[in-house]
């Protein structure tokens, strides 16, 4: 006998408590467990993700954008691009939508104490990196200099715009926030230049430091050579993957990348992992 | 079969094509689509009554349409599909040799669509009589006892879309079963979903048609699918006097009006 | 040392007519027109006996074509999920051939050995496989390519093989079958000799070397092969849906938002829509890749995963193409690159 008692796709019933609109298509959502039970099972590492599901129209996938630290809810930011998100976005404040999770790998910022940490983020690719933000400012003794650099093609494309300032004020952290030239608006105080290039102009040291990137693959593509120039190298540059997923856990066969599961044996994983594998992400 | 691979070879040898389309010895009996100059070996090409396959089907798929000169020996219903393809605008007849082999063994190459078309109206086939003894024996039938024919039938379907894959008219970038803003057709394979999936697919090909019956031949779970497209065929030709693929820049008899239509079925 | 008995085929038809009238469902090989499929029975007089191959394997026993997950009904502040109710039943699936019997080991793992899936776990412990060995074969068979035979009694709990005059000789190859054999035991007669089996099983030449492929189709994934081999790929999923060991799934909802379910059903990795991202992007953008990654998956990935090559060698994604693809042309042509 198999013995098997869990049903892995049943989620927990979470209250949506606040909504904020982050940028035009894109939302924040804070998620309270309805259940007190499930709240006090729950815990997840920072990087880690979930399937988001509106009854009636299915599940999505997206990464857990709160902070592990902040134990009262999770976050998801996601921008509407198909049948759920969609649905997600008519939900409102007080609705029940479903969380299965968490799933997947974890970026192991246990180990980066005493590092620096550069943060390279663009449009909504922000959202899974927030996570380890917010981780390690809550923690923030444990970590050397923070830099982040976050860029959007237009100034309403950013998002967490009041966290941007919250981290601005901060003197413990070196925030550089840019917007794609043309793409800024008349009273703009921020950066203007594609990521990479602010990123060069910032020249974070890699000695004693990891980088975490994430955003759009062009994006990815041109930063990771400046970082290289810096003396990152394979094994101190992060990123975390996304792909098409349905079950989460290993079953549906949709996320594989090569013999590699996104949903289990990733979705972070460090550059030198992620040049073992096929270019199918 | 000499004759065949000579032609070929000497088709790819003047640069006159830069693949050529056929058939080889596929899986037990039937012949397979073969891609000469590519990845078959022309020596190993056939023309016989297996070759079955509606060949018309790999000119739109991506890969192949990407070739500047393509070549295709084109069964019947391959030059059904093509001419029908030309008048959805959908192939440019510039872009291709189309040849096919007539009763006698003889090769012939087409010099234009038009030849095509006279081909087909002078080498029309009679329908078969198993399909027509079908569809007699379905309007025969009361509408509950073709409502539980069909249940039966559409009960097995798997959506695996293999219908879909092999018809020479399925081409659309985006299949109405893949939107799912607003999701049209249920995606699960039961009763529902296959009902709207085989009744979406049939009233999208009804006109359009080229009678090759790829969907029922391909068909894994042996559904006959041909009876509903037959069907529809034969309603087209007798309401507006059309059947596809025969006639070189018809209209498309569901989408073009003409004061003759009848009407007797608005009620 | 498996025990061994024999049963006639009269005293097997009256088990099965007995199993029914219990309520438990039998699976059993029936014809369509040309081909033969595994469908429930009502009766032992529905079994079809002249087939080599089903045309689709047993896995939807285990892993149905369209299953619920759990339904759910909502109010307002409250929401209730409900885990789908399984029959108490046993489902006898009479008929399998060695090939789809060794792909429930591949799915015994697949489904159990990491994150245990309920839905499986629950069909698999309520089913019983009385497997069938072949005296027959034909040109698509290539079970012996990959480490199985035609008279395997890998997976099966209960192996049967057609002695051809009248009698089944059975072995008695699992808990569950020595349980089954044991209810049943008045069907059986306590005799049986093994040395009857080997002349009657059907001869499957070898057709590649399992070990040299392993080794050679790693590091195929950049070489032309694919695109060669592809061309005539249609990107349907019969072959998928056909295949005993293929499981991948898509989750769908069916509901009002008050009340439903969320099911899940095949997918396959053959149709574009498979890994198209919501941006549009498509990581395996094209038919070679998709093509590509099926076999692979069946040859490398899951060998590298479990350390078990994950095509049984049944033939039915080669008979079931709609355009003649051909899984053993491709190996083949992997080995002589």
């Amino acid at each position: 006998m198999c013995n098997c008692n869990n049903n892995m796709y049943i989620p927990y019933p979470m209250r949506i408590a606040k909504i904020t609109d982050e940028a035009p298509s894109v939302k924040t959502f804070r998620l309270e467990f309805a259940n007190p039970d499930d709240k006090d099972k729950f815990s997840f590492k920072a990087g880690q993700f979930g399937e988001y599901s509106v009854y009636g129209e299915g599940e999505s996938t997206f990464c857990i954008a709160s902070s592990p630290t902040r134990k009262d809810y999770i976050e998801c930011t996601f921008r509407q691009a198909g049948r759920v998100t969609n649905a997600l976005a008519n939900c409102e404040e007080g609705d029940i939508i479903g969380f299965r999770g968490p799933y997947g790998n974890t970026f192991p910022i246990d180990q980066w104490k005493g590092k620096n940490i550069v943060f390279i983020a663009g449009g909504i690719g922000l959202p899974p990196i927030r996570c380890v933000i917010w981780n390690a400012l809550d923690l923030r003794d444990n970590f050397n200099d923070i830099t982040i650099v976050y860029g959007a093609r237009k100034v309403e494309d950013l998002v967490y715009k009041h966290e941007l300032a919250e981290w601005e004020a901060r003197k413990d952290v070196n925030l550089l926030v840019t917007v794609d030239p043309g793409g800024e608006t008349p009273d703009w105080k921020g950066k203007v230049g594609f990521v990479p290039a602010i990123l060069k102009e910032a020249a974070p040291s890699a000695q004693n430091s990891v980088a975490l990137v994430c955003g759009p693959p062009i994006m990815i593509k041109l930063s990771l050579p400046v970082l290289f120039e810096l003396g990152f190298n394979e094994d101190s540059i992060f990123t975390t993957l996304e792909n098409r997923m349905k079950c989460g856990i290993g079953k549906c066969g949709h996320c594989t990348v090569g013999p590699y599961y996104v949903c289990k044996d990733g979705p972070v994983l460090s550059y030198r992992e992620l040049m073992a594998l096929p270019q199918e992400y | 079969m000499d004759n065949i691979a000579k032609n070929i070879n000497q088709l790819i040898a003047d640069g006159s094509v830069d693949i050529f389309i056929g058939y080889v010895k596929g899986n037990d009996n039937r012949a397979k689509a073969a891609f000469f100059n590519i990845s078959d070996k022309v020596d190993n090409a056939i023309f016989d009554a297996s070759c079955t396959q509606n060949l018309a089907v790999y000119l739109h798929k991506h890969e192949i349409k990407s070739f500047a000169k393509i070549g295709i020996f084109a069964n019947y219903s391959t030059l059904r599909a093509i001419i029908q393809l030309a008048n959805e605008n959908q192939i440019k007849a510039e872009k291709y040799i189309i040849q096919t082999m007539n009763k006698d063994s003889q090769i012939i190459t087409f010099a234009n669509l038009t030849e095509v078309e006279s081909y087909v109206q002078a080498n029309r086939p009679a329908p078969a009589a198993a399909m027509i003894q079908k569809l007699d024996s379905l309007s025969k039938m009361d509408r509950d006892e073709r409502w539980e024919f069909w249940s039966k039938e559409l009960a097995s379907c798997i959506k695996c879309y293999a219908c879909r894959s092999a018809c020479p008219m399925c081409y659309c970038s985006q299949c109405t079963t893949d939107c799912n803003q607003p999701q049209w057709i249920g995606v699960p394979a039961h009763g529902q979903g296959n009902f709207e999936w085989h009744i979406m697919r049939a009233m999208h090909l009804a006109g359009r048609c080229v009678a090759c019956g790829e969907c029922q031949r391909v068909c894994p779970m042996e559904i006959p699918l041909g009876l509903l497209n037959a069907r529809l065929n034969i309603d087209i030709a007798t309401n507006f006097g059309e059947t596809a693929g025969m006639t070189l820049g018809a209209d498309y008899a569901l989408s073009s009006y003409k004061v003759d239509d009848k009407e007797h079925f608005i009620r | 040392m498996n025990e061994l008995k024999t049963i006639n085929k009269d005293k097997l038809h009256q088990l099965f007519d007995k199993l029914i009238a219990d309520g438990n469902d039998v699976i059993a090989p029936k014809r369509k027109s040309e081909k033969v499929f595994f469908g429930k029975i009502i009766s032992s007089s529905d079994i079809c006996y002249d087939y080599i191959q089903t045309a689709f394997s047993a896995k939807s026993s285990v892993f149905p074509k369209c299953e619920e997950l759990f339904s759910y009904e909502k109010n307002d502040n409250e929401i209730k999920h409900l885990d789908p109710v399984f029959s108490d039943k046993t489902t006898i699936v009479f008929g399998s051939r060695p090939c789809d019997s060794a792909s429930f080991d591949y799915l015994k793992v697949f489904f159990l050995k990491e994150n245990p899936d309920f839905h499986f776990a629950k069909r698999y412990d309520s089913t019983l496989l009385i497997s069938m060995t072949c005296n027959k074969s034909d040109e698509h068979c290539f079970c012996t390519s990959v480490g199985i035979s035609p008279s395997d009694t890998k997976g099966s709990d209960v192996s049967l093989t057609d002695l051809e005059n009248g009698e089944f000789l059975a072995e008695i190859i699992s808990d569950k079958g020595k349980k089954f054999v044991a209810d049943y035991s008045s069907f059986f007669e306590n005799k049986g000799d093994i040395s009857q089996k080997s002349n009657k099983n059907a001869k499957v030449d070898i057709k590649f070397d399992l070990d040299k492929l392993k080794t050679k189709i790693k590091g195929s994934f950049d070489w032309d092969t694919w695109d060669k081999q592809s061309l005539a790929c249609l990107g349907c999923g019969a072959c998928a849906f056909a295949c005993p060991t293929c499981t991948c799934f898509d989750i769908q909802d069916e509901a009002s938002p008050k009340s439903g379910s969320r099911i899940r059903i095949w997918d396959t990795c053959a149709l574009s829509l498979f890994t198209l991202h919501a941006s549009g992007h498509n990581p395996r953008e094209n038919q070679a890749g998709r093509w590509r990654n099926r076999v692979l998956h069946k040859f490398e990935y899951t060998d590298t995963k479990f350390d078990m090559v994950s095509c049984v060698g049944c033939g039915r994604c080669i008979k079931t193409c709609p355009a003649s693809m051909n899984i053993i042309n491709q190996v083949i042509s992997i080995m002589e690159a």
